[in-house]
């Protein structure tokens, strides 16, 4: 294979800021990277750039993982983003620089303008969840109507979580700031302790996770200039797999498709694997392996000699959500005739939010997107829609489901809060590596920001194998 | 009398031609059973204790498809792994019976539905393992009438912020044999079981001294015909491997 970095591709490192150059006359390593998504594909780019010898296995037919852009069934050359929706600036430092080195064009994405929530049954615009007559009526205490009628609904949490904030100052380390005893209490104990309504911890509170973890997570944010809930978000022209394609099209044959790997043996000089390629079962040895298949995928491949009980500890048992993507197409923009925001939090249980896409296709047709439990019918998610839509008919003429908990290799969404008393267990085994063998992806960051975490996590593993 | 005769006759032909149409018809309507196959490891085969086994199966129906061309769904393809400690002929062969016998209701229900898309018995996917709820809830008939209500309804907050959705197509009495199956089975260190048509598990780590085995069964069921209820047949496999 290649070792040498193809003149296009030193051209293109010109142009991105990163703090290490091409080292051109280091002895080459070989690499694997197991897991195509973003995480996979941005890692064995950078490496390729570096000028190692990488090959990316990816256990299913297509590249990208959770950033999946699908154009079947839809008309008008419309499409939709099954999976990563959207990204922030700031906040996504890594993405925006692929987007400038690939050329990439990005769309402001106002999925989150005039946002409509229902909550007990009723929608509220956010000038109704600012009016403190309404606010009252939710049990809201004073301090909490106040900050509520100069704040938007989305930044509650930021009412309680501030005071704590500014202690925390490298982004990557939670401890040690004076807080540390609280991974034992729960944010809604927190919350309580600084006297939060009960109302209050309905909507912000949250018994699983930990105060820490919390207080951690809004830190970063902060630290990046980032609101909680930021209002502004943006995605690419023509669907955010774009990015993925761009790596991959670079990497080039160095991603195997439909090349599951097997089991994983390690040792002090490198690593051996058993996959498969064409449904033949192979064997390939390299310096290093990269895992960036989420933990949960990760979990079924055995690993000899098997890894430490800490890190064994943060992979067993990292959480997910996941959940389906309803696409819906309509023949038109029905809602602006019943003057209602598209965009929409919802607490039906079949269906939890809705909002448009692919807006800038020169069609009357639109794409609506939704988020929807695993386990839900395409059909079965609509009518939820057509049950609590508050306008008078919907021109919805196409509904189809991309049920992420059925996938064979990438059943899981987002990592969730750490637990009470876990944040020492996950963090930072999560991101370390043993031996030959290094975490990136969506779940080895700081932030669950999956499209972010995987290009952060990507960049931070190829840096420290090629300085191995 | 002899048109009487001739009317007598073709009424017989008319009968029996009847008869074999029908016979026909039915054989053409019977519900094929589907083959199961584990092609690896092979039956009798040996494993190191403590190593992991990696195994595979094929499905074939006549009315579903080939799982290799996966026409059938993996997710409904079960493998129930049974340790036996001691070369125990007896207990293997007992097992073996074990696997002949019809799923449980619950457990029939579970494979048809999308539970195990999100909850495996022994260790978290999305959602907690099975073994983890059978530890929390004590076993008794309250649990199941709560923990059946949760299937019906969904459910969210207990283990992680993630939702379970509801399932409102199954019955009370349906949910209640589920999550006794879930309580009787999932806490049983001797059996495990996984669904897909390949994995692997590991074996128990013991000294060479006492041998030990497992019984793999893998089965499926099939979809029966449309519009005849309960025309569903299950086919399975088993395969019996002893450590070194």
């Amino acid at each position: 294979m290649a070792t040498v970095a193809a003149p296009n591709i030193l051209h293109a490192d010109e142009n991105i800021h990163t703090t290490n150059p091409v080292k051109k006359y280091k002895a080459s390593k070989k690499i694997i990277i197991a897991g195509g998504g973003i995480g996979g594909l941005c890692c064995g780019y950078e490496l390729m750039k570096r000028g190692h010898d990488v090959v990316v296995l990816e256990a299913s037919g297509r590249h990208g993982g959770h950033v999946f852009t699908a154009r079947d069934g839809l008309s008008d050359g419309l499409y939709a983003d099954f999976g990563a929706e959207h990204i922030t600036k700031p906040g996504y430092e890594r993405y925006w620089e692929y987007t400038k080195e690939f050329n990439l064009e990005v769309l402001y994405y106002p999925r989150r303008e005039n946002l409509i929530r229902r909550i007990d049954g009723k929608f509220y615009t956010e000038e109704m969840l600012s009016d403190p007559s309404v606010l009252k009526k939710f049990g809201f205490n004073e301090k909490e109507i106040k900050y509520l009628s100069q704040n938007p609904w989305t930044e509650f949490r930021t009412l309680y979580n501030q005071p704590y904030l500014d202690k925390f100052t490298d982004e990557y380390q939670p401890f040690g700031v004076g807080f540390d005893n609280w991974d034992s209490t729960s944010l809604t104990d927190l919350y309580k302790k600084d006297g939060a309504s009960s109302a209050a911890l309905r909507f912000i509170g949250s018994t699983g996770s930990s105060a820490l973890f919390e207080l951690w997570q809004a830190a970063i944010l902060k630290l990046r200039g980032v609101p909680l809930y930021p209002p502004k978000v943006y995605r690419l022209k023509g669907g955010n797999q774009t990015l993925p394609t761009e790596f991959a099209k670079r990497l080039g044959p160095r991603v195997k498709l439909n090349a599951p790997v097997l089991s994983i043996q390690h040792g002090q000089s490198g690593v051996t694997i058993k996959y498969k390629e064409f449904n033949e079962a192979k064997e390939m040895s390299a310096d290093f392996l990269v895992n960036c298949i989420p933990p949960p995928a990760f979990r079924t491949i055995p690993v000899e000699p098997a890894l430490p009980a800490e890190k064994r500890y943060a992979l067993e048992n990292l959480t997910y959500d996941s959940y389906a993507r309803l696409v819906l197409q309509a023949s038109s923009k029905f809602w602006l005739e019943d003057k209602i925001s598209i965009n929409m939090e919802l607490d039906h249980p079949d269906i939890y939010s809705m909002w448009q896409s692919a807006d800038e296709v020169n069609t009357h047709r639109v794409i609506l997107l939704g988020s929807c439990p695993g386990g839900i019918s395409a059909q079965r998610a609509l009518a939820g829609f057509r049950e609590i839509y508050p306008g008078k008919r919907d021109t919805i003429e196409f509904a189809t489901i991309k049920d992420w908990t059925k996938e064979n290799f990438a059943f899981t969404c987002e990592r969730l809060a750490f637990p009470v008393n876990e944040l020492k267990k996950f963090w930072p085994n999560i991101i370390l590596p043993h031996g030959r063998i290094y975490f990136a992806g969506a779940y080895a960051d700081n932030l669950n920001w999956g499209m972010e975490a995987a290009t952060r996590s990507a960049n931070r593993v190829a840096n420290e194998i090629d300085k191995a | 009398m002899k048109g009487t005769r001739v009317i007598l006759f073709c009424c017989i032909v008319i009968f029996f031609l009847a008869i074999y149409v029908s016979a026909q018809h039915i054989d053409r309507v019977q519900n094929n059973p589907p083959k199961v196959e584990i092609t690896t490891p092979g039956d009798g085969s040996t494993f190191i204790p403590g190593s992991y086994v990696r195994y595979s199966i094929v499905v074939t129906d006549k009315e579903d498809g080939s799982s290799e061309f996966e026409e059938i769904s993996p997710k409904e393809v079960l493998l129930e792994v049974i340790y036996l400690p001691g070369n125990d002929k007896l207990k293997e062969s007992n097992a073996v019976k074990e696997a002949m016998k019809d799923n449980p209701p619950g457990l029939a229900l579970m494979k048809s539905s999308t539970c195990f898309n999100c909850h495996m018995v022994k260790s978290k996917l999305t959602g907690p393992s099975f073994l983890e709820i059978s530890r929390k809830y004590p076993h008794n008939s309250a649990t199941v009438s709560t923990l059946a209500k949760k299937i019906i309804k969904g459910s969210s907050g207990v283990w992680t912020n993630t939702t379970m959705p509801p399932n409102p197509d199954f019955t009370e009495e349906q949910a209640k044999q589920m999550i006794q199956w879930i309580l009787k089975n999932a806490g049983d260190p001797n059996r495990n079981f996984f669904v897909g048509t390949e994995g692997n598990f590991k074996t128990i780590n013991k000294p060479a001294s006492s041998k030990y085995s497992y019984v793999l069964t893998a089965s499926y069921t099939d979809h029966g015909l449309k519009g005849i209820p309960k025309s569903n047949q299950r086919g399975y496999a088993t395969t019996i491997i002893r450590s070194k």
